[in-house]
């Protein structure tokens, strides 16, 4: 047992899923399994056919008794595979007698009918465990796999059942009507041909099933040991002593290597030198900054393997369909016409053209509700999305929040300074006058925004503001305004400057303003 | 060397390998029977109930029988993380083969072929399909792309051994820490024999004369972030 060689993954797993690794464990080495069950199994039933001829249902009752017998020679052809061992059919062959004698007479009569048949066979055929030895090995090996081996036992029965009806029933459904036979007159007298064709079926679905029934026992069996004995760690810790004794090894060689060469470098100062300067040139090489290593991955990127082309040529349909429909009479349109024609064409006095009119009218009535209601319903939720009108709602959203930026004038009330008259009359003095009115409009506005609580939103202009201030019932602060924007509007996009006595009578106005809200 | 295994490994395009443990056919099988006696009581107690009702109540239980039979898994697929009862009993789950969550279409696909599965009796096109793919799918799951595989269930902690901790003294691949953390967290289910010769097989590399059990524990409990 070299557990390096092993085939299956070692690693713990629940018992269902041991099962699983069984039935690929049977798929991947299907040929030496069917082979091994299905030759001394079809001998002994051909043998056994000829002997009992009247009664073909012995042969094969007997070779089913059997199979605990048959299973054998796969599980002995597995255990050699799991560790890559390849058999020859000599090796079989002479190991057969042992293999089929091993415990024969218990595993025939009392363990023939054992739930648990196939996960206990590794224990007999391949530990060659006997009576009291035995049990205790089970005992141990049962411990949480018991319970899926007997469900196993229990599907596998199933299993042959269905795969003998379901072939017997595939061919029942290719005979074709033509031939005259009574399927079930032939079932109940069966005739000798009917007979010996339904038990060979049995027998065939036996062969199909069994290998893979005793290979789930054998991952079982199999998963219990890896568990017990710890298969995983000791290949993996095998790993590591190995690759230690092989590192070990290649230290002794190198350090001889080194030793013997710095015998012959001290004694050459040449090559000593060399050695240094190589040192060096390794050291001052520049090391990577992220730019230049930027511009590696660039390189990298534009190269071919991230740059993949493809060129796909083949048949498809042109777009007819397309085409066609662009000069014909649009489908609705046809049937609108029709409608009409059905309601207005001519029409009979009898009550029930009365009725079908009527009804057509109603028809057309519900369509039109639904078309109507569709557009409704797109409408809304059009609506809904902001898709119609966006200002409205905009402007609803803003005037919660008002603005701190009007046409680029900071309007946040903490930006107005205390003295706005003073500040003013000092810019206009030093000759800002565009600072000066500038001032001024602004805390105008602030004083808007924040104590007249007037509702400007993003985006209005100097003229939309002076509007908006028009609503409001303070006559003097109406003036005002208009007074201060078209002053502001003169100087700020005309550049021309106003007279003095316009900005006095402004700064008189602001503070009359207000102070009179005080 | 290629080990046989039912592990299925997808490659998110994150880099990240996800894996699952497929389930095959014996245990699929138990998990819908399971489902069968499920779905065959409850029609059975329906049965019982419409029977008072006449030809309308017969009416009523074959269309509860339809619906039940078809779409009993979809909808427990959909909304019961892709466990029906008998899949959730036996530990297992239906995903797409990307291990994305099933969703209604796959869902539906594979529940709805299963009349090609069964064909030509009891599942037997199901079973040959699930022992001759890759990956245990029957008809259904190969048209609608999806596995079944085992629910992971969490990890429960197991305790650790007492010891005093010490980091490697040499370097340890991947396989070999997962390996030393099983030698440790599996302590007391192996015997103290089969323990003592696992870790004289170390003896080189550790180079401990003595208590060399106790020394890989360390490095076991080092691992896993004790101190």
């Amino acid at each position: 047992m070299n557990l390096s060689r092993i085939t299956v993954k070692p690693r713990i797993r629940n018992s269902h899923e041991s099962v699983d690794l069984g039935l690929i464990m049977a798929k991947s080495w299907w040929k030496p399994l069917y082979l091994s069950w299905f030759i001394p199994a079809f001998i002994f039933y051909c043998m056994l056919s000829i002997i009992f001829y009247e009664d073909n249902w012995l042969a094969l009752l007997l070779t089913w008794w059997l199979k605990p017998l048959w299973d054998r020679a796969p599980l002995y052809i597995a255990s050699r595979k799991l560790f890559n061992d390849d058999v020859s059919v000599k090796e079989i062959i002479k190991a057969l007698p042992k293999i089929y004698s091993t415990d024969i007479f218990a595993w025939l009569l009392w363990r023939r009918f054992s739930f648990t048949r196939s996960f206990d066979m590794p224990v007999t055929v391949l530990e060659a465990q006997k009576h009291s030895q035995r049990r205790k090995r089970l005992d141990t090996l049962h411990q949480g796999s018991s319970n899926a081996a007997s469900w196993l036992t229990v599907v596998c029965v199933h299993l042959e059942a269905i795969v003998s009806m379901g072939i017997l029933g595939l061919l029942m459904l290719l005979i074709p009507e033509e031939v005259d036979v009574n399927l079930m007159s032939m079932m109940i007298d069966k005739t000798f041909i009917v007979d010996f064709l339904t038990n060979f079926l049995t027998f065939l679905s036996m062969t199909l099933i069994a290998p893979f029934y005793t290979m789930a026992g054998f991952s079982l069996y199999i998963n219990r040991r890896i568990k017990l004995e710890a298969w995983d760690i000791e290949i993996r810790f095998r790993n590591l002593a190995d690759t230690h004794a092989r590192k070990l090894n290649f230290a002794a060689v190198c350090f001889i290597f080194i030793s013997f060469f710095s015998i012959s470098t001290f004694s050459n100062d040449v090559y000593a030198d060399d050695v240094y300067v190589n040192d060096v040139n390794v050291r001052t090489s520049a090391p990577l900054t992220p730019e230049s290593s930027k511009v590696m991955i660039d390189d990298i990127l534009k190269g071919e393997d991230f740059h993949k082309k493809k060129k796909i040529s083949g048949w498809r349909l042109k777009d007819m369909e397309k085409e066609k429909s662009d000069d014909e009479v649009p489908q609705w349109l046809i049937f609108i016409i029709e409608l009409l024609e059905s309601l207005f064409g001519d029409t009979d006095d009898t009550e029930k053209s009365k009725g079908y009119t009527f009804a057509n009218l109603l028809e057309m009535l519900l369509w039109l509700t639904l078309a109507f209601s569709l557009v409704y319903l797109v409408y809304r939720i059009l609506k809904y999305l902001d898709v119609i009108s966006p200002t409205s709602k905009n402007a609803e959203a803003d005037s919660v929040v008002a603005p701190d930026v009007l046409f680029g004038l900071d309007v946040r009330k903490d930006s107005i300074p205390v003295n706005v008259i003073e500040q003013t009359m000092s810019l206009w003095n030093k000759g800002q006058h565009r600072e000066a009115i500038g001032l001024l409009y602004r805390s105008t506005l602030s004083l808007l925004i924040h104590r007249f609580l007037f509702e400007f939103y993003h985006g209005c202009t100097e003229q939309e503001c002076s509007d908006i201030v028009q609503q409001s019932d303070n006559k003097a602060l109406k003036e005002f305004v208009v007074h201060i924007t078209s002053i502001w509007q003169q100087i700020a996009y005309a550049h021309s400057i106003p007279a003095e006595q316009q900005i006095k009578s402004l700064c008189s106005q602001w503070s009359e303003v207000s102070n009179n809200e005080k | 060397m290629n080990q046989l295994d039912t592990i299925y490994l997808v490659e998110t395009p994150e880099g990240i390998d996800l894996q699952a443990e497929l389930a095959g056919p014996i245990v699929r099988s138990l998990a819908y029977a399971i489902d069968l006696t499920i779905r065959g009581f409850a029609l059975g107690i329906i049965s019982i109930v419409l029977a008072f009702a006449g030809n309308i109540g017969i009416g009523i239980i074959l269309l509860i029988s339809f619906i039940l039979e078809w779409f009993y898994p979809v909808f427990f697929e959909i909304y019961n993380n892709g466990q029906t009862i008998g899949k959730k009993m036996m530990g297992l789950t239906v995903v797409n083969d990307d291990l994305t969550a099933i969703n209604w279409g796959s869902s539906l696909i594979r529940n709805l072929l299963r009349f090609a599965d069964f064909f030509p009796f009891a599942y037997l096109c199901g079973f040959i399909s699930m022992i001759l793919t890759n990956k245990f799918q029957r008809l259904g799951d190969l048209a609608a792309g999806s596995l079944v595989i085992y629910k992971q269930k969490t990890k429960i902690n197991t305790a650790l051994p007492k010891c005093q901790t010490h980091p490697s003294p040499f370097p340890l691949s991947f396989e070999d820490q997962i390996a030393i953390i099983a030698f440790t967290e599996r302590h007391d289910q192996l015997s103290d024999e089969r323990q003592q010769e696992l870790a004289d097989i170390l003896g080189d590399v550790i180079q401990q004369k003595s208590r060399r059990i106790d020394y890989l524990r360390g490095i076991g409990s080092w691992l896993l972030g004790v101190k």
